[in-house]
């Protein structure tokens, strides 16, 4: 038994999606590109998994490339971008509270390939700062743009549906990509809307199985694979496709959509309880996220204590949360989103990253807030 | 045609133990001793002593035939504190014929692919009855891979690529790989010393050194939980582990140094916090090192190197430690405690980001020359005897064997 603060770094496989995952792995073991019966009999199921994704998300079945991930989905989507601009070097317009799978990949694409890269600084709230988009969006314009919805760190949202368009009218061209691995099935997104190009999904953020993920691509964008061999997925992904994989994914994508709503009312109010409960119970601290963010990830800082001290005290007892990504930097001190909203390395290191979710009962919130008291009165030490 | 008895072995040479005079006997068997521990979960080795040398021959199901095997004991070997060089060696019967056959086998497994090839023979007759002399057997034996290779081998006296040794003793010993070790004495000829290891860089190397004089390895460390966590303690572990490699086992003694801790930091004045934090550190380590025997501590202190190095700092700890406090790199620059720390492995485990409780309770202004009156001052509300009773109290023992690197 424990629990479980840290779902924004992953999440454990949902008990329907498990149990319907199982069943498919002998269900449907056969190779959806096999033309016997099992073949065809997989094929379908395939296509369903893709239907279902479809209606979720509110995008075309075609739209959908299945992905091992986050990782992989974000890494296809800059690098086959990249791979068909035709004028090079061309200029990549990115922020600096994305991933580290979407800087690596544009300061690998800079590197290999000689691109301008422009990173957008954060406001104090953490989403990207709109005007210094802007700026550098009128200042020439660039080939692709990555945004990420939502923060793996803070939870600061920006508003795709605002910053896309206003994208599109300064530079036509450009190609614009959101990561939205920390949106997807946990606040509204349809892809139709969002006017997006592409956007990457990892499925063990939402309870589907690790190994599993999406790269959503509108019909007009051309990608070079990342990935050469039997031409499966129109040839843009080739691989024996992982059907049970596509099913759990899309299962899990449906029971998010299905109950996105009061999944965000329920976390939002754990969230607000937990807030309550740290002032209640006197323990100085300060909150970094943005108060209108997501609700399922919080970072917050309680300066005189470490948040890796907090961390380490917490997990002794079978609490797990987090002092910043998981993916991010492992040095003390050192959490460049944090640093980008104008947080200095004191606060960083008092900083951490709590992930709310709606399984969390209220009794588990108030236990947390109890145990981060206790740990406080012993461990924090005078800040120097 | 005769069945020619052959067998694999391992050469061991001696250094500096050979100069010992009375004592040598007792180095030697402390030195095989060491040997056999280190190969124990192996197999069944031999070990014995003749000619200034050490044999080590399987036994029972133990066949250092097989090249894994005898790979994995090479490589322990070479890092047994005691032995100059070792050399994996086929011993057969003292027969030219036999061994004219064998030598040709022998350089077959190593040429097959190996393109072309400078080589010499060198012979050394030391049974003076065996009818060939030293060069006649050179000449021969050359001649005869020279025929069986007329392409691919070519003589060198100079630097060749490959040198072929053959020893004529009652039996024959032929082998061409000398593989260095690690030199020095053997462990335990020194005494015990209490080794005050961190996370970082120096001190495993700082233990490595007194190893290799023939020191048996105590090792203290101070966890201060949970300013440090698991990942703290786990790379602490694989430090004495790596050590281990060379030191053999090594009991780890870790210090729940937490509240003694918190307790400096509230009554302590902040610019002498490091200085009193090492003088109890020293403390419990002298009181540790009392109830294991060790006679001495050792630490990876480099004169200078950081505030708490200098050699003001160095007379306050000096003060409380009771014994001789051994530093092997008090006057070695940085850089070359690096090399070693690559060389023996430790280097890629002690840069690991996981903070020891140094970085943690720092002080951002410390005092630097810290004078002996300065520190005595900084304790005075201190109960002192309680901190390292307390200390003493809260220590878990950890066996850390040198095969546990792999598994930390």
């Amino acid at each position: 038994m424990f629990y479980d603060f840290d779902t924004t770094a992953t999440s454990p496989v949902i008990p329907e999606v498990l149990e319907a995952y199982a069943l498919r792995l002998t269900e449907a073991a056969n190779n959806p590109s096999s033309p016997h019966a099992g073949g065809i009999k997989a094929a379908g199921l395939y296509e369903s998994a893709r239907q279902s994704i479809a209606r979720s998300l509110d995008c075309l079945p075609e739209n959908i490339i299945f992905t091992s991930g986050g990782t992989e989905s974000i890494n296809h989507a800059l690098k086959g971008t990249a791979g068909q601009l035709r004028k090079e070097p061309g200029r990549l317009v990115t922020t600096a509270g994305e991933h580290d799978a979407v800087l690596a990949s544009l300061e690998y694409l800079r590197e290999s390939r000689g691109f301008e890269l422009v990173c957008i600084p954060l406001l104090e709230s953490g989403q990207v700062d709109g005007g210094a988009l802007r700026a550098a969006l009128k200042e020439a314009a660039p080939s692709l743009v990555s945004l990420i919805a939502v923060s793996n760190e803070t939870g600061a949202v920006n508003e795709l549906h605002t910053l896309v368009p206003a994208i599109r009218r300064l530079a036509p061209r450009a190609v614009i990509h959101s990561d939205i691995v920390q949106a997807c099935g946990k606040l509204p997104f349809s892809f139709r809307t969002s006017c997006l190009d592409l956007a990457s999904v990892a499925g063990h953020k939402i309870g589907a199985p690790k190994g599993t993920g999406l790269l959503l691509k509108s019909g007009n964008i051309q990608l070079t694979p990342l990935l050469h061999g039997g031409g499966q997925q129109s040839g843009l992904r080739s691989g024996t496709v992982d059907v049970p994989g596509a099913l759990a994914l899309a299962e899990a994508i449906q029971i998010h959509e299905s109950r996105l709503e009061d999944n965000l009312n329920v976390t939002r109010k754990l969230r607000q309880q937990f807030l309550q409960e740290i002032a209640g119970l006197g323990i100085p601290h300060q909150q970094l996220s943005p108060e209108d963010g997501s609700p399922y990830v919080l970072a917050i800082a309680f300066p005189g204590i470490r948040g890796e001290t907090l961390m380490n005290a917490l997990s002794a007892e079978s609490i797990y949360l987090s002092t910043g990504s998981a993916c991010g930097s492992k040095q003390a001190g050192e959490n460049r989103v944090l640093a980008s909203m104008g947080y200095d390395r004191k606060t960083i290191l008092s900083a951490v990253r709590i992930s709310f979710n709606p399984n969390h009962r209220q009794e588990d919130i108030r236990f947390l807030a109890e145990r981060i008291a206790s740990h406080y009165a012993r461990y924090a030490i005078e800040p120097r | 045609m005769t069945v020619t008895v052959c067998h694999s072995l391992i050469l061991v040479r001696l250094g500096e133990i050979t100069l010992k005079g009375l004592n040598r006997g007792r180095f030697v068997s402390r030195l095989i001793g060491n040997m056999k521990r280190r190969l124990a979960d192996l197999g069944s080795f031999e070990i014995e002593q003749s000619h200034s040398r050490i044999w080590v021959r399987g036994s029972g199901d133990t066949s250092l035939k097989d090249e894994a095997l005898m790979g994995e004991a090479i490589d322990r070997l070479s890092r047994v504190f005691g032995i100059v060089s070792v050399s994996p060696a086929l011993e057969l019967e003292a027969d030219y014929e036999a061994l004219k056959k064998i030598l040709v086998d022998y350089a077959q497994n190593i040429l097959q692919g190996a393109g072309k090839k400078s080589f010499k023979i060198e012979a050394r007759r030391v049974n003076k009855t065996f009818p060939l002399s030293s060069y006649e057997m050179c000449c021969e034996l050359g001649a005869a891979l020279l025929e069986r290779w007329p392409d691919q081998l070519t003589v060198r006296m100079q630097e060749p690529d490959l040198t072929f040794f053959v020893e004529v003793r009652d039996c024959i010993y032929l082998y061409h790989d000398i593989v260095e070790g690690a030199k020095g004495l053997p462990v335990g000829m020194s005494g015990r010393g209490m080794l005050l290891l961190s996370g970082g860089i120096d001190s495993p190397v700082a233990g490595y050194m007194m190893a290799s004089r023939g020191m048996i390895i105590d090792a203290v460390y101070f966890h201060t939980f949970p300013y440090t966590g698991p990942q703290s303690l786990a790379k602490v572990e694989k430090l004495a582990a790596l050590l281990a490699r060379y030191a053999g086992r090594i009991n780890l003694h870790v210090v729940d140094f937490t509240d003694i801790q918190l307790e400096l930091n509230e009554f302590c004045p902040q610019d002498m916090l490091t200085v009193v934090m090492r003088r109890v550190m020293t403390r419990i380590a002298s009181g540790l090192a009392q109830k294991t025997g060790a006679k001495a501590l050792i630490t990876g202190e480099s004169l200078g190197q950081v505030a708490s190095q200098t050699l003001e700092a160095l007379v306050t700890t000096d003060a409380v430690a009771g014994r001789p406090v051994f530093r092997p790199l008090i006057g070695m620059d940085k850089n070359d405690t690096i090399g070693i720390a690559r060389r023996i492995g430790t280097y890629e485990t002690s840069i690991l980001p996981y903070d020891d409780c140094c970085t943690v309770f720092v002080s951002k202004h410390p005092k630097t020359h810290p004078s002996l009156d300065d520190a005595i001052r900084a304790e005075r509300d201190l109960d002192m005897d309680g901190i390292v009773r307390s200390g003493l109290e809260r220590i878990s023992i950890k066996e850390i064997d040198p095969h546990s690197a792999a598994r930390v």
